[in-house]
């Protein structure tokens, strides 16, 4: 066949195509300048028909379980307002059917995705809603109220207080001589070192480093005492101690035991599953949440382990306790169509008692202090521990700033990236974080 | 040494390759049939000795399997006819009817080849959403029926009519007959062929399709197969060995139906392939 | 009589173009106008010249997602084809039992781009993975595959080696076709089998080359859905970059996806969108234009 001619033929189709589309699409911007007129308020249930709510959460298995029962509560405690639930795992994809116009009313997030969220355009602020109710949120841990705001405007509650504690296999300790966990980051290395197996030709058997799931450089700078940015968000703090310890005490264990080796196990188990390194017994040290601790009760996994606080930086006792805080959020989406039904299970949801049973369902903590007090966090694994690390004065957030996505996405996962890979320094990759990160804030 | 160099050695590469080819899926079977505890077990080609065929059934449990199948059938079945409405139609226009837009209309079934689905995803998508049909099957099934981005399948199908002699549809239009019954009576019939051939293609790459689900749908109990699978495995607790068996599971339909279609599916493409 | 017959060439035609029109040409002019323009779906359109299209030369994500995507096309493009040909040259021989090994050869090819993503992350497991624990036997330790940056995108070769079936299959019609009464005055001059495919086969389905070729640097260009799927798979916890081990899985259409469905920075993504078009078309331009020098026309 002529393929030559089909050549000639297909560009200057092109050329045809191309014509027709430009008259075609003429001033193709015109139809888009209605795009976000959403957020209008005729829900409420007015009328006494039943109006509807719906709620998208990211949650599966147990934990959507949790979130579906406090729906079929509220449902059952009043009848002006139906609230559907779905679980939609994949965030990305919450969004963009929230851009589509066929989103849910209330989600929930990250705080680190609210300042963003605010900005783009997809939470609707609450402000107006607290006001009318007069909504007291006085009972809120203020650090992870903070976490919901973005301009000084409230777009989120948080949920709870997530932060990482420092699990030891209790076993590999004792068989080396160690009877107690490492309390700074001298000893961590130290231990970690030590306690890591490897067979004849590299692999590792033992991970003694916290390396799984991932990269532990931002659980190690939190707990060392550093930051990633000020309280104000407007400079970047990577070039204060913390930060560049963490990045060495990596670099360091990456060059002795090999970034190949340790790639290795971390493609050898999945996280939060049985064959988990660390619930399988081949990991000394992690940096995890307290989901751990309930996986680990929950699923019957019979391992001999403690918890402690992060290590601090060597020599800075005045630091103990330092770690980072992170919040889970509901929000409102901008273009739902009710808004007042999405904002009436809201605080159902967050009333202290119903926060409890969703907290406690899911062995997280709490954002409210009421709701710390609550009788079921006694029977919740290591709950007691972790409200204990969370009430440290020495706790920090990351402040919510639009930037944070590229922040932690870009820089700090480039660079760190490049050192875990031992192709920078950690010195390189500290100065390549603060420069860049600075140039973002400055945007 | 002939029948060494004829025969042996031909057979032992194909089987060979067979076996390279073959050995991913394998994998999958046997993965899809091991014990949690078996699952990160470092033997090679090891087959778990007691297949657990109960992962097959829990697949049942964990995700609502029929029902993802059914919309994916759904969406498949709807797409191909769509197509295969749509296609024969402007396949015969580029090719025996001769009319001014022959040439320009077929130029232009070429040209929309070279164009990127990037180009048209955004304004599109902003589109079906400004329509309210994001979260239906409506954009990913009605271009089908306009054969929009379907510039390959027309271009398949138009070789195919171009190896049908002209002197057959003169001599119908002689006798009078209609276009439409010379379309019908004539030309598809000698055309079946490539029709099966352009409709298994379009069902295998609706049936896998994971983009304009991915783009499109939001709501679990739309999802398709390739959706709901993608989705099952970002929550956490994935169940590899139940992931592994929905992919069989995925994955066999499609194996049966190029079985079936295997005879035609060939001819469709060695006439349409080589005949200018 | 003429203009009955342009009526009816319309009327066959009305559906294509009425799709052309509203579901190519449309979307084709809007997105043009989108590229010069800032905006997403929830904020109006604001024109902004050519800001998008200068951030598309200084950003250094797009650089390393063109050099990844040109990586892919320039690889995996012969390496399919080539696969492909020689797959079909031996499906070609006359041999007993060819529909069941042309089976085995075809089906990767259709298997569910989420299977067989997910097929690939297990063989390609370091420690566990089918190739990995066959090196072991011999000895060798095996790279860490798609957690490597050096080895993601061999990673990736491999896998488009195994898919080559759909290229396979029309080659292997192409073959078939070539007429048998060339290979026999062949023999009579005593032409070896090399020789034969040189100078006959490659010849002969010399156009079917170029129509290969061209469709495979589109797909290529176009790369999405495998690396997609094994960004995501492979990444722990939240992130969202979808970009593999030091972005060595970012490729043109995922940086493009993510900019327009991640971001929700529309103009990006439209501006990206148009110089994937005419990259394309530069490129099958290329291709064209060199052809006349390899490619023969058979008599018909």
């Amino acid at each position: 066949m002529n393929k030559t001619r089909y050549g000639k033929a297909a560009l200057s189709g092109i050329t045809l195509l191309l014509a027709t589309g430009m008259v075609l699409s003429g001033c193709g911007g015109n139809g888009d300048k209605n795009a976000s007129s959403g957020g209008s308020d005729n829900g409420g249930g007015a009328g006494g028909k039943k109006s509807k709510v719906t709620v998208w959460y990211l949650w599966g298995g147990k934990e959507g379980q949790v979130i579906e029962d406090v729906i079929k509560r509220f449902n059952d405690s009043q009848d002006k307002i139906t609230v559907e639930g779905l679980s939609v795992p994949d965030e990305q994809k919450i969004k963009v059917a929230i851009a589509g116009g066929k989103g849910p009313d209330l989600t929930d997030s990250f705080a680190s995705n609210v300042a963003q969220y605010a900005k783009e355009g997809i939470a609707l602020p609450l402000e107006d809603l607290i006001a009318r109710d007069k909504y007291d949120m006085s009972d809120f841990v203020p650090a992870t109220l903070e976490q919901g705001k973005y301009d000084g405007k409230l777009f989120a509650l948080p949920l709870n207080i997530n932060m990482n504690g420092m699990f030891y296999n209790k076993k590999l300790l004792a068989d080396a001589g160690y009877t107690e966990p490492p309390k700074t980051s001298k000893e961590l290395i130290e231990m970690a070192t030590k306690l890591t197996k490897t067979s004849g030709n590299g692999e590792i058997e033992v991970l003694g480093f916290p390396s799984y799931p991932g990269f532990p450089f931002q659980a190690l700078t939190y707990g060392f005492g550093g930051t990633y940015v000020s309280q104000d968000g407007k400079k970047a703090t990577f070039d204060q101690p913390g930060a560049l310890e963490a990045l060495q005490a990596i670099y360091d264990y990456n060059k002795q035991f090999g970034v190949n080796n340790i790639k290795q196990v971390q493609a050898t188990g999945k996280w939060l599953d049985p064959t988990d390194p660390f619930m399988s017994g081949k990991q000394a040290f992690r940096f995890d949440g307290p989901w751990l601790s309930t996986f680990m009760a929950n699923n019957n996994i019979k391992l001999d382990y403690g918890l402690a606080p992060l290590p601090y930086l060597d020599g800075h006792a005045d630091l103990a306790g330092s770690n980072e805080a992170q919040s889970s959020i509901f929000y409102i989406a901008k273009n739902s169509k009710n808004v007042d039904g999405a904002w009436e299970f809201m605080k159902f949801m967050y009333s202290a008692p119903e926060l409890a049973k969703v907290m406690g369902g899911m062995g997280n903590i709490p954002a409210r202090t009421t709701s710390m007090k609550d009788p079921v966090f006694g029977t919740i694994a290591d709950a007691d521990k972790f409200m204990e690390f969370a009430q440290n004065a020495n706790v920090k957030a990351l402040p919510n700033i639009a930037q944070l996505p590229d922040l932690l996405n870009k820089v700090v996962k480039e660079e760190g990236e490049a050192v875990f890979n031992l192709k920078k320094t950690p010195e390189e990759g500290i100065a390549a974080m603060q420069k860049r990160a600075q140039e973002l804030l400055d945007k | 040494m002939t029948l060494v160099k004829r025969k042996v050695v031909p057979y032992t590469l194909l089987v060979l390759l067979s076996l390279v080819f073959a050995a991913p899926l394998l994998w999958l079977l046997s993965t899809s049939l091991k014990s949690k505890d078996q699952l990160f077990v470092t033997k090679p080609l090891y087959f778990p000795s007691a297949p657990r065929w109960q992962n097959y059934a829990d697949v049942f449990h964990t995700i609502d399997f029929v029902r993802l199948s059914a919309n994916t059938l759904l969406v498949t079945l709807l797409t191909v006819a769509g197509l295969l409405i749509s296609a024969p139609l402007v396949a015969y226009a580029t090719s025996h009817i001769e009319w001014r837009g022959k040439k320009p209309l077929f130029a232009v079934v070429l040209a929309t080849l070279l164009l990127p689905y990037q180009v048209t995803m955004v304004p599109l998508y902003i589109v079906w959403s400004k329509l309210g049909a994001i979260g239906t099957y409506v954009p990913l099934v009605l271009p089908a029926f306009l054969s929009a981005g379907a510039g390959y399948y027309v271009f398949l199908m138009r070789q195919f009519f171009m190896t049908i002699p002209n002197s057959l549809v003169q001599a119908a239009r002689i006798d009078g007959a209609s276009e439409m019954r010379i379309y019908a009576q004539i030309m598809l019939p000698l055309c079946k062929p490539v029709i099966a051939t352009v409709g298994v293609l379009v069902f295998l790459s609706t049936w896998s399709d994971f983009l304009g689900p991915l783009l499109y749908l939001n709501d679990e109990r739309t999802y398709t197969l390739s959706l709901g699978l993608y989705a099952f495995m970002q929550t956490h607790y994935v169940e590899w060995e139940q992931l592994m068996a929905a992919s069989a599971m995925f994955t066999v339909p499609i194996i049966v139906l190029f079985f079936l279609a295997q005879k035609q599916f060939i001819e469709g493409i060695a006439l349409t392939g080589i005949k200018g | 009589m003429r203009r009955k017959a342009n009526l009816t060439g319309l009327l066959f035609s009305a559906p294509f173009i009425l799709g052309l029109l509203v579901f190519t040409l449309y979307p084709t002019g809007a997105s043009l106008v989108y590229s010069f323009s800032d905006f997403n779906l929830f904020k109006p359109l604001a024109w902004v010249g050519l800001d998008n299209y200068k951030w598309i030369f200084q950003e250094k994500e797009v650089s390393k997602s063109i050099l990844n995507t040109l990586y892919m096309v320039l690889l995996a493009t012969p390496v399919s084809l080539i696969a492909g040909l020689l797959t079909a040259q031996l499906l070609n021989l006359k041999v007993k039992g060819q529909s069941i090994f042309r089976t085995f050869f075809y089906i990767p090819s259709i298997v569910p781009v989420i299977a067989s993503s997910l097929v690939w992350m297990w063989v390609l497991n370091p420690k566990s993975g089918l190739i990995n624990s066959l090196l072991d036997l011999a000895g060798l330790r095996g790279p860490n595959w798609l957690l490597d940056a050096a080895w993601t995108k061999p990673s990736l070769i491999l896998m488009t080696a195994w898919g080559s079936g759909g290229v396979m299959i029309i080659f292997l019609a192409a073959l078939q076709d070539v007429p048998r009464s060339l290979y026999e005055s062949a023999d009579i001059d005593g032409a070896g089998s090399v020789r034969k495919f040189f100078s006959i086969t490659l010849p002969s389905i010399s156009p079917i080359i170029l129509f290969q070729l061209v469709m495979s640097l589109i797909v290529y260009f176009q790369y999405f859905a495998q690396a997609f799927m094994l960004a995501s798979l492979t990444n722990s916890g939240a992130d969202q970059t979808m970009a593999g081990p030091e972005k060595s899985l970012l490729f043109y259409a995922i940086l493009l996806y993510r900019e327009a469905f991640v971001d929700f920075r529309m103009g990006h993504a439209s501006a990206m969108a148009w110089v994937l078009f005419i990259i394309t078309a530069l490129v099958t331009w290329l291709v064209f234009r060199s052809s006349k020098r390899w490619v023969t026309y058979g008599g018909d």
